[in-house]
């Protein structure tokens, strides 16, 4: 038996552990897709907080429109506390705010976006928003188009009287939708992979890295390299089978819910992200044999990540400081390869690129701290 | 085959290997006898060139110890004190992987290890995993995964520790029939009957030091204490301690339980004389036992502390 074989050996004896966390990821990933489904949007009453600088018609025509059918509630206030009202998303007190420049008048003139929304990019409510205030500077601009004038009164009326759905079941929001959806399936299966491989691949090589059994393999005429390269060569193994299955698993699921989303930057991140953590695991097991260390290693690394990388949390409602570290964390570059629906290869170079560093950086330090141990001895 | 000449490993302040010179020939089992401590396995480690070492030489096959030198180590094999095996293969995959380490053409490795684990008595148990033997049978493993590439030189650093009797007898079978098959085994212990049964040279380490070497008679030979004689009487006589050690050859004579115990320095009629000394001085034995000196007492004497300490 090559140890090649010997380790894959090891993962298949894993096979009901692996099953089972397979398993579970699955069935996070398809109550979140039925949770979801653009086919089964409805509109819900939204609470908004409007920080209305502008004090204009236009101002107040956004706000009577939005509160036929919102419960909205205004600020007019200089310096709001941006942070409190990050605060009350999070604790879903509210479902967003909106603000409102004292220039939103000129910049509606001039084609610009005139109002700033800031709510949990992940939620339906948040599309639900925006649709609302699209709809709104929609048929405001073709009504100023026509008639040189904003008649904010009527436009108000209009959409009161009937809710066009076009808007609302245009291929952009759909794309858009399916990006979501996407986008947090591959941010979820980021983190899963980062617990997982770190757990499974942590126990079974820590076997291989005990004291008496290493030297064994170390008095056989083995080259370190080829041991090395074996070891190597099968853990990416198990890393493509987890990122193949977790991948075609999200096509299956979404088969006609694709259209508009970054797959190949999608596969290529969860690639980089298992050569990130692969890479990371050889740091542990350089510093420690010990499975509780490792497991508990595992934990705090993948969640503590996942957390200030923005995928338990919206990064938009992370504090500014939190935001400042997570630009440092590998797992958000992991989360900028596919950050826009249309985004191209050229603009998911530069996350790929730090990824890969961050990669190479865990391999040279794992490197270090092993000749360190050997020597030691 | 193995020569270790003048051998000095520290640890910090510790001194594990003090000068230590050591040597093997071709064919031979070579025991390696102290207690826990001692520098056995440190010995072995440097030998195999697990450790690094602060002076002196090794040469295994005539080279020098080197752990790049992969010719040297296909001919090696060794069973470490530790178990070191896979929880989660069973019998045939741990020998198998093992194997393979040394072996890479499947057909001959597989004969191969048919053949370890039928030697080691594992036919039985190869779908086994570990946590399913017994700890003997777990030491037989630990055997079959050091001996399947067939090793000229083998390293067996207590492989009979906590184990039952059936399993150490099978081990010390086993021993005797790799040399019958030509094979050098260095054989660590601290079981002096191991190795009085089993090797042909036998060198005593006492905190890193080579302090006897040869074989068990060359040792007894070495000592004072040629014979001892444990001898109980009917009557108790206080200046019995003093007549009997004005017997010829007697050493000194020491207090055992009831009985005195008498130690000579030649094996040349102690007996007769101390039957001669009891009838001329009308005395009743209630007991009365001879017996050549062990390794223990060899042990004892250069050390001055019991081999199990």
């Amino acid at each position: 038996m090559t140890v090649f074989k010997g380790i894959l050996l090891h993962f298949w004896k894993y096979r009901i552990l692996i099953v089972i966390l397979l398993s579970a990821f699955f069935i996070f990933a398809v109550m979140f897709s039925q949770g979801n489904s653009s086919e089964n949007y409805t509109s819900e009453s939204l609470r908004i907080d409007i920080i209305d600088h502008s004090r204009s018609e236009m101002s107040r025509g956004l706000i009577d429109y939005l509160d036929e059918n919102n419960e909205v509630t205004v600020s007019n206030e200089e310096n709001p506390d941006i942070e409190a009202l990050e605060e009350k998303i999070f604790l879903n007190a509210i479902d967003g705010f909106i603000t409102i420049p004292e220039d939103a008048e000129s910049k509606f003139t001039s084609g610009r976006p005139v109002v700033e929304t800031t709510a949990d990019q992940r939620s339906t409510q948040h599309l639900q928003m925006q649709t609302a205030i699209r709809q709104y500077f929609t048929f405001l601009k073709a009504d100023f188009d026509t008639t040189g004038e904003l008649h904010t009164d009527a436009v108000t009326d209009l959409l009161s009287d009937s809710i066009d759905v076009e808007i609302h079941e245009s291929v952009d929001v759909e794309a858009q939708s399916n990006f979501e959806y996407m986008r947090n399936y591959t941010n979820f299966a980021g983190y899963w992979i980062m617990l997982f491989l770190l757990i499974l691949v942590g126990n079974i090589m820590s076997e291989f890295n005990s004291p008496e059994l290493k030297q064994r393999i170390n008095v056989s005429p083995m080259k370190t390299s080829t041991f090395m390269s074996q070891m190597i060569l099968s853990q990416i193994v198990v890393g493509l089978f987890v990122v193949a299955f977790m991948f075609f698993g999200a096509l299956a699921l979404r088969t006609d819910s694709l259209s508009g989303v970054p797959l190949g930057k999608m596969f290529t991140a969860l690639l980089l992200i298992t050569a990130f953590t692969l890479s990371v695991h050889y740091v542990i097991a350089a510093l420690t044999t010990n499975k509780f260390i490792i497991n508990g290693l595992a934990n705090f690394i993948a969640i503590g990540m996942a957390f200030l990388s923005g995928i338990m949390i919206p990064f938009e409602v992370m504090g500014q400081t939190a935001q400042n570290i997570a630009q440092y964390l590998p797992l958000y570059h992991f989360t900028q390869i596919y950050a826009e629906p249309d985004i191209t290869w050229g603009g998911a170079a530069l996350p790929m690129l730090v990824t890969v560093l961050y990669t190479a950086a865990f391999l040279i330090t794992g490197m270090i701290l092993e000749n360190r141990r050997k020597t030691s001895s | 085959m193995i020569m270790m000449d003048g051998v000095v490993k520290r640890y910090n302040e510790l001194i594990a290997l003090d000068h230590f010179s050591f040597n093997a020939q071709d064919g031979e089992i070579v025991g390696l006898l102290g207690p826990n401590g001692c520098g056995k396995t440190t010995a072995i480690n440097c030998m195999l060139s697990l450790l690094s070492f602060d002076s002196g030489d090794i040469e295994i096959f005539g080279r020098k110890v080197d752990s790049n030198n992969n010719d040297v180590k296909r001919r090696i094999g060794i069973v470490p004190q530790e178990l070191a095996i896979f929880d989660k293969l069973n019998v045939y995959e741990n020998v198998d992987f093992y194997c393979g380490l040394y072996i890479q053409n499947s057909k001959e490795r597989k004969k191969l290890v048919e053949e370890a684990i039928d030697f080691v008595g594992l036919d039985k148990y190869r779908r086994f995993t570990p946590g399913k033997l017994s700890g003997g049978l777990k030491r037989r493993l630990n055997i079959a995964c050091g001996i399947a590439h067939k090793p000229e030189l083998l390293f067996m650093d207590e492989p009979t520790v906590a184990v039952d009797a059936q399993s150490r007898n099978f081990i010390l079978e086993g021993v005797k029939k790799m040399k019958a098959d030509g094979r050098t085994v260095i054989y660590t212990t601290h079981y002096l009957e191991e190795a009085e049964q089993l090797c042909d040279r036998m060198v005593i380490m006492d905190q890193g030091r080579n302090i006897a070497q040869g074989t068990v008679g060359q040792l007894q030979k070495s000592i004072s204490t040629q014979e001892r004689v444990e001898v109980g009487f009917l009557t108790e006589d206080p200046g019995m301690k003093q007549r009997l050690s004005e017997l010829p050859h007697v050493v000194k004579v020491t207090n055992k339980n009831d009985n005195y115990l008498i130690h000579f320095e030649k094996q040349e009629n102690n007996l007769a004389n101390l039957i001669k000394f009891i009838e001329s001085n009308n005395l009743t034995y209630t007991e009365l036992t001879s017996e050549r000196s062990t390794l223990s007492d060899i042990f004892l004497e250069l050390t001055g502390k019991e081999l199990r300490d």
